[in-house]
């Protein structure tokens, strides 16, 4: 172990020897300014020095003295090289061009990037908003959350779930982060779409496993969203026309190349659409739903050294419920919001660094109520963010540090009910704070041409504060005492270290072995009622009851290119152990956390998932697309739940296959379709009944018992592109959804066929599914 | 064309589409049931039935099946070593049989625990209840709320004062004279003290129908069915109970209440018969009578 880190710390210090020169600056597109992520940039003789541009667009890498052919590479642009005879330290901002676009003055090749077989980051898939675009969308809305649940590894629950799944781990076990900002709830309408506007998405990325020290604070996923800049060139206007929805994107410079902004907005009109059909029906003359998004950014490059950016967003869901015949109401409005305020600085040739304020919310209000009697629920999530990460490119290193603190304030549930001018409000409102922090350091290190190693190391804690009154309860239940906190009194303090290293060996120009092994925790938890997340659902911190989620996971991976790099293609095998998992107890009924912790009604338990992922991906020419297979195997066992048995989570899958292909016709057409098969959920089932006070009263079967029968769905659509002109272009997109009209089921409906007072009295069971062959159009324009 | 609209507008914008289906659910073995009661004032008394699969016909035949009237032995003993042993005794209504004690030394009484043990069919069956404190209603009284020729209609109000400790749990019921043949417990009647801790408030409640009677139901939609009418007398019953009796009582309401609703958990009636399914209860209760007049 003391020989490990000794030869570290020699290679290491290795980059200080021979005569070096540092070329360094900011990769953007040519056509609107936007920073390019991701992008590949080496040494043509040499592509294993070289290295990767980050979110900001920004690269630095260093090559020996003398001449150097260096290669700008990233998918969809058209790779381009620069000629440099590299003397002293150099800074070159390159723009690249589309790969549709061909320009005579620029040398490009068709060389494309080789990241997945190069690099040491495994399990992390990036996608660029304008490929998934083409996609098949449900009821024409391009969907972000829908795209990365093809993708292997990732699982949505079905129709109508908020959540996705990465290997085997909860939805609150994923960091969805928009602009560094954390969306707690990223679903509109119970998951029927996601809050991700993609015309003002630039690029998703998701680390599934392997996650570098830099990220923590989840245990199994991040989902790493970048908003569109703004652009820097000249003023755009994007929009489309949907059959439920309708967008528009308005972005320019504000000084050209130097300071931009983009504001772009989504609303639905079920609303709207269904106000006739209402209008006669008494009942629900008052009832509507629609949901809204906004996201704008701003930023100003004030030098080479210094940018600021503020991007926000913003969204609601907005149910309400009236009838001319009643005077009851009810109003349910949630939603996001959320700002962040980044600051890049480069100290110097090497060194970058991003310092951010983030603010992030999400809140759900329940609002219900006539004359006599008025019921409102609100919960909610606060943060306030500040975090500096630093970047130092060396040689053979990418050193990476930082440290973030997380100011939450939690509203778990807040009811107030007001009966015939009685006030039944509880008399505390339970408010929760505590201070979340990460401090990390990690080393992307060349340690040959063979081998790359990252290695890291996270510390992170959790420091829970008052106000805060806890219910001590006894062995049956009731509450026996409570102890109170005053303003920012210490409760608990929880922390811990979290290792993180993956390693790359190359067996040849196009293939790669990688192995990763990671140890996370989790300081917040949502805890689900119903098995399918709901915007209802609450988010709580670690406490004297609840330890924090922690998960370890290993991996193992093999990466092969083909036909130069053409096609690229993996498997990966993975296990991961989660400890100190939270689940409501049998029994657990939503009223529960009111006048009490809501974590009196958690049960705690320990859970593994295994598995394989197959990964074939075509990446460039006309014909595009991937293939994703999952063999897993995801279980629970909590002491409390199922009499202490090993269960299946509802989305336990074994298998869980994707594909998704995309067929440019002509210049004009694209065809895209994707098909999609899993296992069923695995579900509880009401297996039998029994008689008390005269009435029936059902038995469940063990949890999960059930599997519905698997889910499959193909999709398919058009985008037909109309005649451009230079000032005005157009598409329109075709989808249909659910092609060959599968009868998937969203949920059994258990009934009883006659009454006990009306013989003879039988079990039924319904099938509800939804969404039978829909087509869609959508028209998008763009001036 | 009514309930399409209706439909529509509660799954918004969706199409969905419901057919029936034959599911191959996991077999369910038979447990046995326990209904159990030892109430303030009254002696213990016991039904045992046998619970169903899900897709048994229940019809007259097969109801007398689920009755289970070969006990071995039923005792309820309290905590001054006092046991009494209860045989099956035939009774024309629901639950058409019960087993008590022929000559009883056990009547419930408030602050006492009581243990029952069932020994049937090879297995025993153990469950223990407290009876709390009894906390009495301040007032009941009757309020119209349907004020027509045709017809005069109201609901039972009551005022509770609750103590100023945490933990304590309520279950009301009603027996309106000459309609029911037993206490009815409407939906929402298990409560406990969460939103009212140590405050004198007023509530109130409308009129359950007996899920079992024939003879006395209205018309669906009927709103005396809902609504207590002028000139009707109802005895109202408020109990206490403890945490598990409860916790039972509350978790089958939700059964109830929930049944087959996909957005919500399965609610696992919770029982607190060790070997069984059901509940042994202990309640505390205090008795009114509600004249239902206009003054």
């Amino acid at each position: 172990m003391k020989n490990l880190v000794f030869s570290i710390l020699l290679l290491s210090c290795s980059f200080l020897v021979g005569q070096s020169y540092t070329i360094n600056g900011y990769l953007q597109d040519i056509k609107n300014g936007e920073s390019i992520i991701g992008a590949a940039i080496y040494d043509k003789d040499n592509p294993s020095a070289g290295g990767v541009s980050n979110i900001y667009g920004f690269y630095s890498i260093t090559l020996p003295a003398g001449k150097h052919t260096i290669v700008y590479e990233s998918i969809g642009f058209s790779a381009t090289e620069k000629e440099i005879d590299l003397q002293s330290d150099i800074s070159l901002n390159i723009e690249l061009i589309e790969s549709a676009i061909k320009l005579a003055e620029v040398k490009i090749t068709e060389d494309i990037p080789d990241d997945n077989t190069q690099s040491t980051k495994m399990s992390t898939i990036e996608l660029k908003a304008k490929k998934m675009k083409e996609l098949p969308a449900f009821m024409g809305e391009v969907d972000i959350l829908k795209t990365i649940q093809l993708l292997p590894g990732v699982q949505s629950s079905g129709e109508g779930n908020a959540g996705f799944y990465v290997r085997g781990g909860g939805p609150d076990q994923n960091l969805i982060l928009l602009d560094e900002a954390v969306v707690y709830n990223a679903a509109h309408l119970f998951g029927f779409f996601s809050v991700f506007n993609a015309d003002a998405v630039k690029d998703v990325e998701i680390v599934k496993g392997g996650m570098p020290a830099q990220y923590g604070g989840r245990l199994s996923s991040v989902l790493n969203i970048s908003m569109n800049d703004g652009n820097l060139k000249e003023f755009k206007v994007d929009g489309g026309l949907g059959l439920i929805s309708s967008r528009l994107t308005v972005q320019g410079p504000i000084k050209k190349d130097t300071s931009s902004f983009i504001i772009s907005g989504r609303r639905t009109y079920i609303d709207i659409l269904m106000k006739p059909f209402l209008k006669n029906n008494e009942s629900f003359s008052g009832t509507g739903y629609y949901f809204y998004d906004l996201n704008t950014k701003w930023n100003y490059k004030f030098s080479n050294k210094d940018r600021i950016f503020l991007s926000g967003y913003f969204g609601r869901d907005i149910f309400n419920f009236g009838s001319s015949v009643s005077d009851f109401d009810i109003s349910i409005p949630w939603g996001n919001a959320t700002a962040s305020l980044r600051w890049n600085h480069l100290f110097s040739d090497k060194l970058f660094m991003n310092t951010s304020l983030v603010f992030s919310d999400y809140n759900f209000e329940f609002g219900a109520g006539n004359e006599d009697f008025n019921f409102s629920l609100f919960s909610g999530i606060t943060d306030y963010t500040i975090k500096s990460d630093f970047s130092y490119y060396a040689k053979k290193h990418q050193l990476k540090w930082g440290l973030n603190t997380i100011y939450h304030v939690f509203v778990p549930n807040n009811l107030s009910a007001q009966a015939r001018g009685v006030d039944f409000t509880p008399d505390e409102k339970l408010t929760q704070q505590g201070i979340e922090g990460g401090l990390y350091f990690q080393d992307d290190l060349e340690i040959s041409t063979k081998w790359k190693l990252n290695y890291g190391l996270r510390y992170s804690w959790y420091d829970n504060r008052g106000p805060f009154q806890r219910f001590v309860k006894n062995d049956i239940g009731t509450t026996i005492d409570t102890i109170s906190y005053n303003n920012f009194e210490h409760i608990n303090f929880y922390d811990g270290l979290e290792p993180r290293i993956s390693a790359r060996y190359g067996i040849n120009e196009n293939a790669s072995m990688k192995g990763a092994f990671s140890l996370n925790y989790q300081y917040v938890h949502m805890a689900t009622l119903t098995g399918n997340s709901l915007p209802t659902d609450v988010w709580v911190p670690s406490s004297e009851r609840v330890k924090p989620q922690q998960a370890i996971q290993y991996a193992l991976g093999y990466f092969q290119n083909f036909a130069e790099n053409k096609f690229e293609t993996s498997v990966e095998l993975y296990y991961k152990d989660m400890n100190n998992l939270i689940e409501f107890a049998e029994g657990a009924l939503p009223e529960d956390g009111v006048n009490d912790n809501t974590d009196n009604s958690f049960v705690f338990g320990d859970g593994w998932s295994y598995g394989a992922e197959f990964f074939l991906k075509k990446r460039t020419g006309d014909f595009t697309g991937w293939i994703g297979y999952t063999i897993s195997k995801t279980e629970r066992l909590f002491p409390d739940i199922n009499q202490g048995k090993v269960y299946p989570v509802i989305y336990d899958r074994r298998h869980d296959l994707s594909v998704v292909l995309s067929y440019q016709i002509n210049k004009r057409l694209t065809l895209a379709g994707t098909f999609v098969y899993a296992t069923g959920n695995a579900i509880t089932v009401q297996t039998g009944s029994y008689l008390i006070d005269g009435t029936l009263n059902t038995i469940y079967s063990e949890r999960n018992s059930f599997r519905i029968k698997p889910y499959h769905r193909a999709d398919i659509s058009l985008t037909v592109k109309g005649k451009e002109s230079k000032k005005f272009k157009s598409s329109w997109n075709f989808s249909i959804y659910n092609l060959y009209n599968r009868d998937n089921v969203y949920f059994y409906n258990f009934t009883a066929e006659g009454s006990i007072v009306n013989l003879p009295l039988t079990g039924k069971v319904e099938q509800v599914s939804l969404f039978p062959i829909l087509p869609s159009i959508t028209w998008n324009f763009n001036f | 064309m009514k309930k399409l609209i209706t439909l529509f507008s509660v799954l918004t914008f969706f199409i969905s589409c419901t057919t029936e289906v034959e599911l191959d659910l996991p077999q369910s073995e038979s447990q046995i049931v326990v209904e159990g009661y030892i109430e303030t004032g009254s002696a213990p008394f016991v039904s045992l039935t046998r619970s169903i699969p899900f897709y048994a016909t229940i019809d007259e035949n097969s109801l007398t099946d689920q009755l289970v009237t070969n006990a071995d032995l039923i005792t309820v003993s309290d905590r001054h070593g006092n046991t009494d042993t209860l045989t099956l005794k035939i009774i024309g209504n629901y639950p058409f049989f019960k087993y008590e004690a022929d000559n009883p030394t056990i009547i419930g009484q408030e602050k006492n625990r009581y243990d029952l043990r069932i020994e049937v069919d090879g297995q025993v069956l153990t469950s223990t209840t407290y009876i709390p404190e009894i906390i009495a209603l301040d007032s009941t009284w009757f309020e119209l709320e349907i004020d027509e020729d045709t017809m005069q209609l109201g609901s039972i109000h009551a005022n509770l004062s609750d103590p100023d400790t945490l933990g304590n749990h309520y279950k009301t019921y009603f027996k309106t004279l000459g309609k029911d043949n037993r206490f009815i417990a409407p939906s929402g009647s298990t409560v406990n003290d969460r939103f009212v801790n140590g405050e004198s408030f007023p509530f109130f409640y409308f009129r359950s129908e007996d899920p079992l009677s024939t003879d006395t139901l209205y018309e669906p939609g009927d709103p005396r069915s809902f609504y207590w009418s002028v000139g009707d007398q109802v005895v109202v019953k408020y109990a206490t109970m403890d945490f598990n009796t409860y916790q039972f009582w509350l978790t089958r309401d939700s059964d109830q209440q929930n049944g087959g609703n996909p957005f919500s958990a399965p609610i696992t009636t919770v029982s607190n018969i060790d070997g069984g399914l059901g509940v042994w209860s202990g309640f505390g209760v205090s008795i009114d009578t509600v004249m239902c007049t206009i003054d």
